[in-house]
């Protein structure tokens, strides 16, 4: 029987994988991220619409349930997010502060021209 | 010996124009760094007769520093002189640490050599006597406040060393000039607390203190 959970986690996959395919496709993100979030896409949907396929899931990586199996490889995969993430922020700061630097140096030159 | 003396401000409105004008006494040239001020810090450094260097965005004190250090040493100095803008450091001091950086590479102007530490609250007296020791034990020194901001340098030392980080920079400052062998004086310096303007040292900034100094001492220990 189909659940509302179900219709919601399918839903959700798809709009994932259209979404992260489109943004691509404008050239707005990444090949890297579309494979990212469509993996999350194919996966919830496989999930949905399969829901076998996480008891196989949850029995070959000796988890209890089904849904334990989704939040501990959810949380995994948030955990890698959230490190790529803060490292591109980490990166993101210091470039700024080399791109101050340069142009305060810069106009200071052209001041004094 | 040409003199350049880099004096990193933010938002100093109140105080710079005194400090430019004190410091101009004793120095050839004067380079304000004003890191993203949003008072006329900037105009008043100018009018002051000061050469500014602007920042578009307020990175702190050490990337402040970063960009004084690269405009005074494109000017080809033989000594470079660190005060603050808050008129904390008073600049009638400047000659001494002139004469003492004759004899060494660094010369840093210590509060702890006098008895002006003692108007310091409980909190950044610990902090800067903690990293003090630090710097002592990692780097065979003998300093008493590593994290004064009042100092003075040789140039052909100061090229020597790697550009600052943002923050947190008079720590891993002074370990390296010591690792790399460059003699590092101290001279009595009175530093009162400061009376006029807005202090960096907010509520905020005592309350993460401790940690700032963790994550220091974990920066210093294992990556550098």
């Amino acid at each position: 029987m189909v659940s509302l959970i179900h219709v919601g986690g399918f839903l959700l996959g798809c709009y994932f994988l259209l979404r992260s395919y489109l943004l691509v496709k404008n050239k707005k993100e990444e090949v890297q991220d579309f494979l990212v979030w469509g993996t999350v896409g194919a996966s919830l949907l496989v999930l949905s619409a399969v829901p076998q396929v996480g008891d196989l899931l949850a029995e070959y990586l000796s988890i209890r349930t089904r849904t334990n199996t989704i939040f501990a490889l959810s949380i995994f995969l948030l955990y890698l997010l959230m490190f790529r993430m803060h490292t591109l922020n980490r990166d993101l700061y210091r470039q700024i502060s080399v791109l101050n630097e340069e142009l305060s140096l810069l106009r200071h030159r052209l001041e004094n021209q | 010996m040409k003199t350049i003396a880099v004096i990193p401000a933010h938002n100093e409105a109140e105080t710079i124009q005194k400090v430019v004008a004190e410091v101009k006494k004793y120095v050839h040239e004067i380079i304000v760094v004003d890191d993203g001020s949003t008072d006329s810090t900037r105009d008043t450094a100018l009018g002051a007769g000061a050469a500014v260097v602007s920042h578009a965005l307020n990175r702190g004190v050490g990337a402040a520093l970063r960009t004084g250090y690269r405009a005074a040493l494109n000017r080809d100095p033989d000594v470079v002189i660190q005060i603050d803008g808050d008129f904390q450091h008073d600049p009638s001091y400047i000659p001494r640490l002139l004469e003492a950086v004759e004899k060494s590479d660094i010369v840093i102007g210590s509060r702890f050599l006098n008895p002006s530490h003692k108007n310091y609250n409980l909190t950044r007296r610990s902090g800067i006597k903690f990293f003090s020791w630090v710097a002592n034990t990692l780097g065979s020194l003998s300093v008493t406040d590593v994290t004064s901001g009042f100092r003075c340098y040789r140039a052909s030392a100061l090229r020597q060393l790697t550009p600052l980080t943002d923050q947190h920079w008079a720590l891993e400052q002074t370990l390296e000039a010591a690792r790399k062998g460059m003699t590092i004086k101290e001279i009595s310096v009175e530093m009162p607390v400061r009376g006029e303007g807005r202090s960096q040292f907010d509520l905020e900034t005592y309350a993460l203190y401790p940690f700032k100094m963790v994550d220091c001492i974990i920066k210093i220990l294992i990556f550098r």
